[in-house]
């Protein structure tokens, strides 16, 4: 079944190349035909009816004939015009587009006007409602993605679009199917989610970002200032990104096929050790160790000195890496009648990581139905269905990169059927294809499922009250399920050591280490919305007024079974599809991976009066009273208020007939939001455990695994906000300013304790956190010519300040100040994300006697040797000790901008933005620790192989990298900055003239080449700088302090949208 | 109209029924899948879960971390072994000792997760509303919660000196630890192990849990710490005079190896206590007195709990060498059931291996059984070296280094065997540990009599352990506490808690001075008799700047 849909979709693509020769050719006849026809035609009347986007009659619209005649519409939108058969019509409304429609001797015309380029009349969503955008008082950023030119760029995922937006950092996702996670403006807490909260059409949405269908959004409105946010209470401190999906917009049904083939890559590879430099680099770690090198027998295993003789070398990056498309097929159907309007839609996404096996594959079905019954009632229903399917384990890049480049990958005389385990001979070094079954990676002998499937729907009723014009009543339930089931089995085959031929011979013999597991876990939530609306004008007072209770449950379970030894049964050919026949069968003790029960509620109030006074004088306010299960008795209720107000100044006479400025609004904002981002049972002091054995007997153990904190409750933001929205020289240049600052109180910290409380960290509300920061959005549309050609520009800019105020109010060393909270990582007045860490001048080299002999232990042992870091005493007291660290550095980033273009040429359209997250300044932004990047000592193992860069040794002595055995005895964090600039997204794509596509019978049709993560410009030593990822990437690795993120992937594309 | 009231009623029906049920039950929190602290200790089964946490952390010593790790708290970097992979490694170079160093740390951490542990059960068991079938129910748990907070407290006042002594279970975060006295920790001590060797059962139902003995013995080496000579050598005595149960020294074959198969018959008593599936009770072994307990299946299946790191105790991976690596002598770089897969991060000095056996004689602890010293060459030795298959690998073979550092040094029987489980060198030795075994009784009553001068006593408690291993006896006028010491080399190499030990006397700068490997001999400091307090206590500690000990 996989393989024929498979197939069926690339014989499509086969298509769509050869349609698209035939579409070139026809093109160049179809314009050597253009021709005019003189000929005369009678007048006749012709009757319609002007709407828009969403139905509604736009009254005043003038339509103006070819030939000569105008009408307007009346308040109905209907209009009535004479004119000849042959005219064409020119539609015109403030705020829409021109539209033109050829006559054909119709006499009834219904035309549907788009809404203008300019978004100062888009619709922008705010929570549990819609507002024009020139209405908007909060800082809102809206991102259309529907008919723009990021629609072609391979997105996998839903946040990966709004990147390059200002004050929202997108971080990178880096395998099949991943999810990234999303900052908006700054990090206000801690250590409590800082993801926004994620709303689809109007319902806060629980699930996995992954699970919404890229190909169905439409539009994106995100909340950043608290006012606007404010509306959703509790969970909206980290602002709030509403999805919108498509909709029905034509009354003609409209079909449309999308599907694009992509090619991934990994951004960047590490250059690891080979020949003869891999060769002295092992030579040099035996040799400063103390080991002997005398021969070269001491230097290499035997296998690796076969395998030297022999000149061959395995490039273990390549070995693991595989060729990785991506496919993506869509059809939707849409449409809209008077009563009715309807999206239905399918997709397939199929993608293949970089790694060896990773895969990903995603079908989703969507459905939207939205009808009036009667004028004043209509109902509706969306469902929501995909199923994932991220089965297969990969190889772990932490071997492929510190694997001896000598050695076998496959057993000698197996004709590479047989995996060499050991292919170095040092079983410190498996086979990145085998796994480690005692540690961290899986492998070749592994059974990987990891598939769930999830289905949401909502059903919602719209009543207007039409005793009370403008008042209006929603209620809507949203259910949804997930199931997910998840196994792993290990089996006799990856215990066989393949350097031993009697394992290879008889690989039944480790039946009884053969062990497995499978869970099966179900999330079921679901929330309800009852809102009351009012929207009504008197005269040039406009107002809008909401009211609502909503009510949330979430809960999850799993339960998982565990069985091991299948001496028994003989074989495990059956894997974790048979658990039952292993010797042993337990079911684990609790735990956050093991058997689990989760649940937690939401109830919510809403007001809000949304006022303004003839679109020039506008004011805002709302108020939300929120309740969380999580929280502690006494707790679980809080107030969330918010305030807003905006002046158009355009409106005003005195700019109203300024050709210089179109618009001009200012606004302010205030108000307050919550952070409800902790784990239900946070605060009661709970008992967890596992076994332990007497004698030969199992027995479980319990014990106090954490500490209560009683009083939990929310965190606290407060934000003010001032912004300014623009539009300038014909709307040539528009774009807004937004200037905030926030202050977070009551943090929900994890907070390490002293290790004598037995405990390692308490959930605490504590300390206080400033964010300030600017934002700056400009659009602008550079060149404008009569024959054709549009370059159009997006630039956005913006910058973070973030500042710890209090924490603890402890001053233990009495200096008058507040005490830094060190083992936090905590500092005062400082930035979150600090670099606590030693302040190192380079490399002690051997001339540096001064320096060993200054530093030594008080028996005057050396400390300090010829290679290590050369830490200076900063106070000064002579010797090397604790107190001689400081913040050196930050991990939060300088500054973030984003250059975009879009070029337009008759059909072609180029598009391309440029991202880049700058660190440095006097405060050394954006460094992270580097361990492995920057140590050659950071895997550990003297047989490991490393980067081809230099290190120290003795008569070669580096200035910039220790030696290969650099014990690191201060455990310092080898820090280096992550600014880089990238080429994010790039698109090519040619619609094709009307003139083809009415040959074709087809209303558009379009092809396009596009690109994301296309080129990076950085200094980081390893893997991806937006992560931060080191050598070594997924783990392998016990050092906790590693980030070992994969690596990120560039994707180039090709697809087609096709519609009819 | 009718229409206008039906609106009002869905209006009425949907805020109505949604608010009418109250929040305040919506919003409950109901814990459904785990007990909650305040319910989850309330009869006696319920505490033996919560003491079995106890033995997990003790299973921790021996299988916490790969490394030189393990061999910390059993003297690395002292005089009795050292880390001979890198002559620059921390403890091989004492000016690394610092307090960011990770060794000392996990011990140190180890501990205050005992004492919690210790500190919830004391307080729970003497809540009211627990169902305790007769008072010796309750008090012999409490016994045990008590044993182990005096274990843990008399740990960490051997290497740290004076550290914060938390005596109730906590449940609100504090942050103002101060650090008690040694002294004071050490009397805190003695009083939790004065109650439990009262009330601690004289053999436990259960396999491996802690018996009164175990009490006694620790009892009798606080009480020497607090220079209460009289009372170690009252608790050393209930231990060995059979008053807190029938414990003697092994003076014959027992258990698992005692077969007439060819490996077994060869070998002798000494080597039984270190067999696999010999250290408790019902296996006939009467030394044991706390047992960290590991366990695999037959055929090296898991079991629950049975194992934590790697599937085994890392010992015989830590403190053997490895021989099958020396491919000059034809061994094929492939460990195997007989030899073991010995890794070397760890290495005896040479005071352990050679030093305290000068002149033993008769000595069976230094046989060749227990302590193999002579390798022999691998099937496939090269004809060019002159040597054949199964020759003895002479001294003068071994010419590098590494030769002797890494590939050939002394194999002691007590870390490894010949025979592993499922014939699986890397995975197969999975044994019990002593964490206190009888012998060292005797040596801490001899202890006690040589500080009150009664030497002659001394030699008769040492004699009894020489006796057993068949060594010439030491005449009183020899005793010194650096006799007492080496004999603990001798005896207990690898088991006692020598940097305890060592750092309880004060002698952990003198006997590394003397004794220790060449670069730990070299580098050590008068400083260092008493090991770090971890930075993150103190960091963490933000309420009170604790000191650190002198020169860290």
């Amino acid at each position: 079944m996989k393989n024929r849909l498979i197939y069926s979709c690339s014989s499509m693509l086969r298509t769509g190349k050869i349609v698209l020769t035939a579409f070139v050719l026809l093109l160049l006849c179809a314009v050597s035909q253009v021709s005019s026809a003189a000929v005369n035609h009678a007048p006749i009347t012709i009757t319609g009816k002007v709407t828009d986007n969403t139905g509604l009659a736009l009254i005043g619209v003038s339509i103006r004939s070819s030939a000569g005649p105008a009408a307007t519409t009346d308040s109905k939108g209907s209009y009535t015009l004479r004119t000849e058969d042959n005219a064409t019509l020119t539609f015109s409304y403030i705020g829409y587009a021109n539209q033109e429609v050829k006559v054909n001797g119709r006499t009834t015309i219904n035309v549907q006007l788009l809404e203008n380029a300019s978004q100062l009349n888009d619709v922008v969503v705010v929570g549990y409602g819609t507002q024009k955008r020139k209405d908007v008082t909060g800082a809102v950023t809206s991102i259309r993605l529907e008919d723009s030119p990021k629609a072609t760029v391979p997105f996998v995922n839903a946040l990966e679009a709004i990147q390059g937006t200002s004050g929202i950092n997108v971080g990178p996702s880096t395998s099949a199917g991943a999810s990234p996670n999303i900052v908006v403006r700054g990090q206000n807490s801690i250590n409590a989610n800082s993801s926004p909260l994620i709303v689809l059409d109007g319902v806060i949405f629980n699930g996995s970002i992954n699970e919404i269908n890229m190909n169905d959004i439409a539009s994106y409105d995100i909340l950043k200032d608290a006012s606007a946010a404010a509306i959703y209470g509790s969970r909206s401190a980290n602002g709030v990104v509403l999805i919108t999906t498509k909709r029905g917009r034509t009354e003609k049904p409209s079909i449309n096929f999308s599907s694009y083939y992509g090619i991934q890559s990994a951004t960047r590879i590490p250059e690891m050790r080979t020949g003869e430099d891999f060769l002295q680099w092992r030579r040099d770690n035996l040799s400063i160790r103390g080991q002997d090198i005398s021969d070269i027998t001491k230097v290499l295993s035997p296998l690796e000195l076969k395998s030297y003789n022999e000149g061959h070398y395995i490039d273990w990056l390549d070995e693991v890496m595989q060729y990785a498309p991506i496919q993506n097929y869509q059809l939707s159907v849409s449409g809209r009648t008077d009563k009715t309007n309807y999206y239905f839609s399918g997709g397939l996404l199929d993608q293949k990581g970089i790694l060896y096996n990773d895969k990903f594959k995603k079908p989703n079905f969507t459905i939207k139905l939205e009808n009036n019954i009667t004028d004043w009632l209509s109902f509706g229903a969306n469902g929501y269905y995909s199923s994932q399917d991220f089965s297969g384990a990969s190889p772990g890049l932490y071997m492929a990169t510190y694997s001896s480049p000598l050695g076998y990958k496959y057993v000698e005389g197996t004709n590479d059927q047989l995996l060499q385990r050991y292919p170095s001979g040092n079983t410190s070094l498996y086979n990145p294809f085998w796994g480690n079954n005692t540690s961290l990676t899986q492998g070749f002998y592994d059974d990987n499922l990891e598939k769930s499937n999830n289905i949401r729907g909502t059903g919602f009723i719209n009543v207007k009250v039409p005793f009370i014009p403008g008042l209006n009543y929603r209620f809507d339930v949203t259910g949804a399920r997930k199931n997910s089931t998840d196994a792993y089995f290990h089996h006799e085959g990856g215990e066989v050591n393949t350097l031993i031929p009697s394992d290879i011979a008889n690989p039944n013999q480790f039946l009884s280490r053969a062990s497995g597991y499978m869970a099966t876990a179900a999330e079921n939530s679901w929330l309800i919305n009852s809102l009351l609306s009012y929207t009504r004008s008197f005269g040039k007072h406009n107002i809008d007024v909401l009211a609502g209770y909503t009510r949330d449950n979430y809960n999850y379970q799993r339960l998982r079974a565990d069985a091991s030894d299948f001496s028994r049964a003989g074989t495990t050919e059956l894997g974790y599809n048979a658990l039952y026949l292993g010797v042993t069968q337990t079911i684990p003790v609790q735990s956050s991976t093991n058997t689990i029960i989760n649940e937690y509620q939401n109830v919510g109030y809403i007001g809000r009066i949304n006022y303004n006074y003839a679109q020039k004088y506008y004011a805002t306010l709302n108020i939300r009273r929120d309740g969380n299960s999580a929280f502690a008795e006494d707790h679980k209720f809080g107030w969330f208020p918010g305030g807003s107000i905006a002046w158009a100044i355009s409106e005003e006479d005195f700019l109203k007939k300024s050709s210089f400025v179109n618009y001009l609004k200012v606004r302010a904002s205030y108000g307050k939001t919550g952070n409800q981002g902790i784990n239900p049972y946070a605060t009661q002091a709970v008992s967890s455990g596992g076994f332990v054995v007497f004698g030969t007997t199992s027995t479980p153990y319990s014990n106090p695994s954490t500490l209560a904190n009683k009083t939990l409750s929310w965190e606290k933001t407060v934000a003010l906000n001032l912004g300014v929205d623009f539009s300038l020289f014909g709307e040539r240049l528009s774009g807004n300013v937004d200037v905030y600052k926030s202050k977070t109180t009551d943090q929900l910290l994890t907070r390490f304790v002293p290790i004598f409380t037995g405990y390692n960290s308490v959930n605490a509300n504590l300390g206080e956190v400033q964010n300030k920061g600017i934002e700056l959005t400009l659009r602008s549309v550079n060149m404008k010519t009569a024959g054709g050609f549009t370059w159009e520009s997006g630039y956005s800019f913006w910058l973070n300040r973030n500042k710890l105020v209090h924490l603890t109010g402890l001053d233990v060393n009495n200096d008058g100040k507040e005490d830094d909270d060190v083992a936090n990582s905590l500092f005062i007045g400082k930035s979150l994300g600090a670099n606590y860490d030693y302040t190192v001048d380079g490399i002690v080299q051997s001339t540096d006697t001064e320096y060993m002999n200054k530093y030594r232990s008080l028996t005057g042992t050396q400390i300090f040797f010829p290679g290590d870091l050369k830490i200076r005493d900063l106070n000064g007291d002579g010797a090397i000790t604790p107190d001689d660290r400081s913040v050196i550095s930050y991990a939060k980033e300088n500054f973030n901008m984003n250059l975009s273009n879009t070029f337009s040429y008759k059909n072609f359209q180029l598009f391309f933005s440029i991202n880049g997250i700058f660190g440095g300044g006097k405060n050394n932004f954006f460094s992270s620790t580097n361990l492995r990047g920057l140590s050659p000592n950071g895997s550990t193992l003297s047989s490991a192989n490393w980067l081809n860069k230099e290190y120290w040794m003795p008569g070669r002595e580096s200035q910039t990298t220790v030696r290969p055995n650099y014990n690191n005895s201060y455990g310092y964090g080898f820090y280096q900055s992550r600014t880089f600039a990238r080429l994010q997204n790039a698109s090519l794509s040619y619609n094709f003239p009307k003139s083809v596509l009415e040959k074709l019978k087809v209303t558009n049709l379009k092809v396009f080449v596009s690109g994301t993560n296309l080129f990076t410009a950085t200094g980081w030593t390893g893997l991806d700088p937006a992560n931060g990822a080191q050598i070594g990437g997924n783990g392998g690795s016990s050092n906790t302090s590693v980030n070992t993120s994969q690596p990120l992937m560039r994707t180039v594309s090709f697809g087609v949208n096709l519609g009819l | 109209m009718k229409s206008y009231k039906n609106i009002l009623t869905i209006i009425a029906a949907g805020s109505v029924l949604f608010t009418a049920c109250k929040d305040d039950k919506f919003l409950k929190e109901d814990l459904k899948d785990r007990l909650s602290v305040e319910s989850a200790y309330k009869n006696k089964a319920q505490f033996d879960g919560l003491s079995a946490t106890f033995y997990k952390d003790l299973q921790l010593l021996y299988s916490a971390a790969d490394g030189p790790h393990e061999a910390w708290v059993l003297g690395l970097g002292t005089d009795v072994c050292f880390d001979p992979r890198d002559n620059s490694a921390k403890y091989n170079n004492w000016g690394l000792v610092n307090s960011i160093e990770t060794y000392s740390a996990d011990f140190f951490n180890l501990q205050y997760d005992i004492i919690k542990i210790a500190n919830v059960l004391i307080d729970a068991a003497n809540k009211p509303g627990v169902l305790w079938v007769n008072e010796a129910e309750k008090t012999s748990t409490l016994a045990e919660g008590r044993f182990f907070r005096g274990f843990a407290y008399r740990n960490l006042a051997n290497a740290y000196g004076g550290v914060p002594l938390v005596t109730e279970p906590v449940n609100e975060p504090k942050v103002d630890y101060q650090r008690a006295s040694r002294e004071e920790c050490w009397t805190f001590a003695k009083a939790d192990l004065e109650y439990a060797r009262t009330y601690l059962p004289l053999l436990a139902t259960v396999n491996g849990r802690v018996a009164r003995a175990a009490a006694d013995h620790f009892l009798a080496e606080v009480n020497i710490s607090l220079k209460d000579y009289d009372g170690a050598i009252a608790a050393a005595t209930r231990v060995i005079n059979g008053t807190d149960g029938a414990y003697a020294l092994v003076n014959a074959r027992f258990g698992a190896r005692n077969t007439t198969a060819a490996l077994d018959v060869n070998k002798d008593y000494y080597y039984d206590l270190f067999a696999m599936g010999n250290q408790l009770r019902q296996t006939g072994n009467t030394e044991g007195l706390l047992i960290a307990q590991f366990e695999v299946g037959p055929t090296g299946a898991v079991i629950p709990g049975g194992t934590i790191t790697f599937n085994r105790p890392l010992i015989e991976r830590m403190m053997w060498s490895q021989p099958w690596a020396l491919i000059k002598a034809g061994y094929p770089n492939v460990a195997s059931d007989t030899s073991g897969r010995g890794v070397a991060f760890v290495r005896q000095t040479n005071y352990t291996n050679y030093t305290i056996w000068k002149n033993s004689g008769t000595d069976i602890r230094n046989n060749e059984i227990n302590i193999k010293r002579k390798f022999y060459f691998g099937p496939t030795v090269a004809a060019s070296t002159g040597f054949k298959p199964k020759d003895l690998i002479p001294k003068s073979f071994l010419t590098s280094r590494d030769d002797t550092m890494l590939y050939v040094f002394p194999n002691w029987a007590k870390f490894g065997t010949d025979k592993h489980i499922n014939a699986v060198p890397d995975n197969g030795y999975v044994r019990d540990f002593y964490v206190a075994r009888l012998p060292e009784t005797y040596f801490l009553r001899a202890e006690a009599y040589l500080a009150k001068g009664d030497r002659a006593s001394a030699a008769a408690d040492l004699n009894v352990v020489r006796a057993r291993a068949k060594a010439a006896p030491v005449a009183a006028g020899d005793v010194t506490i650096d006799y007492i010491l080496d004999e603990r080399a001798r005896e207990l190499y690898g088991e006692e808690f020598r940097m305890l030990t060592l750092a309880r006397l004060g002698l952990v700068y003198d006997r590394t001075r003397r004794f220790g490997y060449e670069t730990s001999a070299a580098s050590v400091s008068a400083n260092n008799n008493l090991l770090p307090i971890p930075q993150t206590a103190i960091d963490r500690n933000v309420g009170f700047k604790i000191i650190n000990n002198p020169g860290y």
